[in-house]
């Protein structure tokens, strides 16, 4: 009964898109379990057979994918479960195929300067803050990934972590900052 | 007799604080009846305070001993999860709880006496397990170890305790605290994110009386 519901809501929200939203792009076989919230005016790929679901036991129960900008762009490949996670991309995310991301935050800027007027963040560029992730990548529950992190194809995110540096593939990484434990 | 004594008394000098408590008690007896009757692998000793509001859902046991208290926090209630049938979780007598999720796979012990804030306890890496990658069949999560957590132990907010952690008698996990595979001994403070080194509170004690 879930998973009928969740592939028609999934169906209503490929309808809505292909009519109203050109600018997000959507594959074949989502299900839409928990709610989807997506704003801006920026590109938004998501690949087949991906899974929009709530982490069970927390209130935040919906996924959410902003574009703050114009030229922003979110990529999520094919077979990707997300479960309530948080991208605002100001640049670019780009997400493999087979990720798992369990109620993290994915960002690829700053927001603000460091400047006491907290204007627009300055020396950031698309190839200095985009955001890659690799396949395969298991991110735990109440993580950050920050601009520009390079996340390796099979690699395992702890909960907890903040993820300022970039993390080789096939390993577990934990803490703040995140430093690799042990190759899986 | 003196609980109804005392009671009274309190009512004499805290009339808004004996009647949120009164509300908590009225509260958690329903809470308790409900699981008896919906949920019988759910067992709550009373009495039961629930001040905030409190879930259990899976497949799996829980047991809660008496004298428990479900604290209000500025985030959430408590929510235990079991992800799996065989799952068990087992919270002593008198904890005081606010705020903490707990996600079970294997086996969670939780002694008597624990305070705990908005935290995290979690015996797995991952909670979900999404079926395309399950039957893939790679190594999609670590194997989950069972979590042993003594009396008396205060679990400060915003931490997160996995999977394969021991943590001895009245010790603590201090604020913000992550820490997986160790075990932290009796009457010591772990700190950090991931926490390496716990420090003997007697020692800290001693500096602290030093530095005066």
């Amino acid at each position: 009964m879930k998973e009928l519901v969740a592939v028609i809501r999934g169906k209503i929200f490929l309808l809505r898109c292909r009519l109203f939203r050109k600018n997000i792009r959507v594959g074949r076989g989502l299900r839409l379990y928990k709610r989807l919230d997506v704003r801006g005016e920026g590109t938004l790929i998501i690949g087949d057979n991906c899974r929009i679901c709530g982490i069970t036991g927390d209130r935040k129960q919906f996924v959410t994918l902003y574009t703050l900008h114009r030229v922003a762009r979110i990529q999520i490949g094919d077979n990707a479960s997300l479960y309530a996670a948080r991208l605002s991309s100001r640049y670019a995310i780009t997400v493999g195929r087979d990720v798992h991301i369990e109620e993290s935050g994915i960002m690829d800027t700053d927001f603000h300067s460091l400047e006491r007027d907290r204007g627009e963040p300055v020396n950031e560029s698309l190839e200095s803050c985009a955001v890659i992730i690799g396949d395969r990548v298991r991110i735990g529950a109440r993580s950050m990934v920050t601009k520009g992190v390079r996340i390796g194809d099979g690699a395992l995110i702890g909960p907890g972590s903040v993820v300022t540096r970039s993390i080789p593939g096939s390993c577990f990484a934990l803490g703040n900052p995140a430093k690799v434990l042990s190759q899986t | 007799m003196s609980s109804i004594s005392k009671f009274i008394k309190l009512f004499i000098e805290n009339p808004a604080g004996a009647a949120r408590l009164f509300r908590a008690l009225l509260r958690g007896t329903f809470t308790v009846v409900y699981y008896r009757l919906a949920k019988p692998r759910v067992r709550i000793g009373l009495p039961f305070f629930m001040y905030e509001r409190f879930r259990v859902s899976g497949p799996g046991k829980v047991t809660i001993g008496k004298f428990c208290a479900i604290y209000p926090n500025i985030f959430d209630g408590v929510c235990i999860v079991t992800l799996d049938p065989c799952a068990e979780v087992c919270i002593g007598r008198n904890c005081s709880l606010g705020g903490v999720t707990i996600r079970c796979r294997k086996r969670i012990e939780i002694g008597d006496g624990i305070m705990a804030g908005n935290s995290l306890i979690q015996d797995c890496m991952l909670a979900e397990r999404p079926p395309a990658l399950a039957s893939k069949g790679m190594p999609h999560d670590m194997p989950s170890r069972a979590i042993r957590i003594g009396r008396n132990v205060w679990v400060g907010a915003q931490s997160c305790i996995l999977q394969g952690m021991t943590i001895g008698d009245d010790s603590v996990v201090s604020l913000g605290t992550v820490c997986c595979d160790a075990g932290i001994e009796e009457y010591h403070l772990a700190s950090g994110n991931p926490s390496v080194r716990p420090i003997p509170i007697s020692k800290l004690i001693k500096f602290q009386d030093m530095r005066r």
